[in-house]
């Protein structure tokens, strides 16, 4: 969120985070080698280091993989979210230390350069069985590695929001390069069912979630609103929305996320300028709309973050009548205020009535 | 995330919806099956059912079984993995220490259960038997069992 560099910040939720997955990789790996010793206690170092810590990597990739279309069907899942960027970056030091021990191990002990030898020591592309996984692996490791170093907010500022997002989606090819070097790898050799049934029941998983996410979103998007009036367009009750809360609407390209705070409807639209997370998902945190991935925080009635902050979002015209909100989808320049739409409660005897008439004309 | 990145996201993951379960089926059902051949691997000998004597120490445990009383097979049970990698077994006279005069039973090498047929006519009263490294030309262990 700041305009020039500065290193992670540690705030406690962070630092919550980053000691829970500590505690988790820790256990895992007693556990797995502990579990490995006793079942066979004839095992060297590096197979017990390079074992656990590819196991290890493959459950914490299923583990960020799912992060996203679970909290985008379920919003309890949302504090996974953040920080998910630090999950990932263990991860790959896991797969590190997997692929350098497996390089050690595998392709030092003859006179040919390590990496010469593991893309010459077998070059059987046209049998499946025989197929040399290990460059499968190797070039997974080479995706996880750009990651990790391009995790920084300072390379999403410089890279800027598309190229870097096009940039980690390549973790879904990593991710098939990694079924497929554990298929063709150690699967080959392993003749116990349980592993490929593991690993088919987490990647089902993965392709379920995803998939359902998936069209659930493209059933939000293509939703048809069909009252519409001098420019607006009628999209919810007033009383749909929670307070501090917004719903989301796609009226046009993009969506708005209309916004009930203090009284008053907000119309903003809904990505977020750092890596373009939903701020209709998130929820107004000390007067700001606080975007649900990672924190970054705008003005519900100008769309700019608070100084020294400069991201902006565009702003939009809303309106109510009666009880329902109205929204121009006709986006003004990122940052313009807006005076939003005032809700009024009249009583009437006991009852409290929403009337409401005031728009943000 | 914007709405191209999501239809990206969707078109990406049907695509692995459909890649991935055919990249599992395919390298599953390409497990090559351990080879046969039967020739090669005779197959193992049964254990006779009496055990006429036994001796055991902290490597293995040396049985002689019989379907009588006269010993007839050797059981050899390697509790771990021999750390010579060229031992015999010969049984040889009492009292003798020449393997050239003895009589080679067969070699062990990993960890478990070894059965050896033993010549009935050749039975000394004290049957001895030495566990030999014939590389190195040295008598590793000597197993003696009580009459």
């Amino acid at each position: 969120m700041s305009a020039s560099y500065q290193a992670v910040l540690w705030n406690r939720q962070k630092k919550h985070y980053d000691w829970l997955i500590f505690a988790f990789c820790t256990t895992y790996l007693a556990l797995f080698i502990s579990v490995t010793l006793v079942f066979n206690p004839q095992v060297t170092f590096e197979t017990l280091l390079i074992r656990s810590t590819s196991t290890l990597a493959l459950l914490l990739l299923h583990v960020i993989l799912s992060i996203g279309p679970l909290a985008r069907i379920n919003r309890k899942f949302l504090p996974l979210l953040y920080n998910r960027r630090h999950l990932g970056v263990t991860m790959f030091c896991m797969a590190a230390i997997h692929g350098s021990f497996s390089i050690l191990q595998f392709h030092t002990l003859g006179n040919v350069n390590p990496l010469v030898s593991l893309f010459t020591s077998n070059t059987q592309f046209n049998s499946v069985s025989a197929f040399p996984f290990q460059a499968l692996g190797f070039f997974a490791l080479v995706i996880f590695f750009l990651m990790a170093i391009t995790s920084h907010d300072f390379w999403l500022h410089n890279l800027s929001p598309k190229v870097w997002k096009t940039l980690h989606m390549f973790v879904y090819l990593a991710y098939f390069l990694v079924v497929m070097h554990v298929m063709l790898g150690v699967i080959q050799y392993e003749t116990n069912p349980v592993f490929v049934i593991i690993l088919f029941l987490g990647s089902g998983t993965l392709i379920t979630l995803h998939v359902v996410a998936g069209f659930r979103e493209i059933k939000k998007d293509n939703i048809k609103f069909q009252f519409k009036k001098e420019g607006f367009v009628m999209v919810c009750d007033v009383n749909d929305i929670a307070e501090d809360r917004a719903k989301m609407f796609c009226l046009d390209k993009e969506r708005i996320a209309v916004y009930k705070t203090g009284g008053k409807l907000f119309a903003v639209n809904n990505v977020c300028k750092h890596q373009n997370g939903p701020l209709g998902e998130g929820k107004v945190i000390d007067g700001c709309i606080t975007c649900p991935w990672h924190g970054y925080q705008y003005l519900p009635h100008n769309g700019q973050s608070p100084p020294p902050f400069k991201e902006k979002v565009s702003t939009y015209d809303v309106r109510i009548e009666g009880t329902k909100v109205w929204v121009n989808p006709t986006a003004y320049p990122e940052g313009t205020e807006r005076p939003g739409a005032t809700i009024v409660i009249k009583t009437i005897g006991q009852k409290n009535i929403l009337s409401t008439q005031e728009n943000g004309l | 995330m914007i709405r191209p990145l999501r239809k990206k996201h969707f078109q990406i993951w049907s695509v692995l919806s459909v890649l991935i379960p055919v990249g599992i089926i395919t390298a599953w059902l390409s497990v090559k099956q351990p080879a046969h051949n039967a020739l090669l691997q005779p197959a193992t000998a049964e254990a006779l059912p009496n055990i006429v004597s036994s001796a055991d120490s902290k490597d293995y445990i040396v049985r002689l079984r019989s379907r009588s009383r006269v010993p007839e097979q050797l059981e050899w049970i390697n509790k771990t993995i021999l750390t010579v990698p060229s031992a015999v077994i010969y049984q040889i006279e009492p009292g003798s220490t020449n393997v050239n005069a003895a009589d080679l039973i067969g070699r062990i090498e990993a960890k478990g259960n070894y059965y050896f047929p033993l010549k009935t006519n050749s039975i000394y009263a004290k049957p001895r038997f030495i566990l030999y490294d014939f590389i190195h030309e040295k008598i590793i262990d000597s197993i003696n069992f009580r009459p």
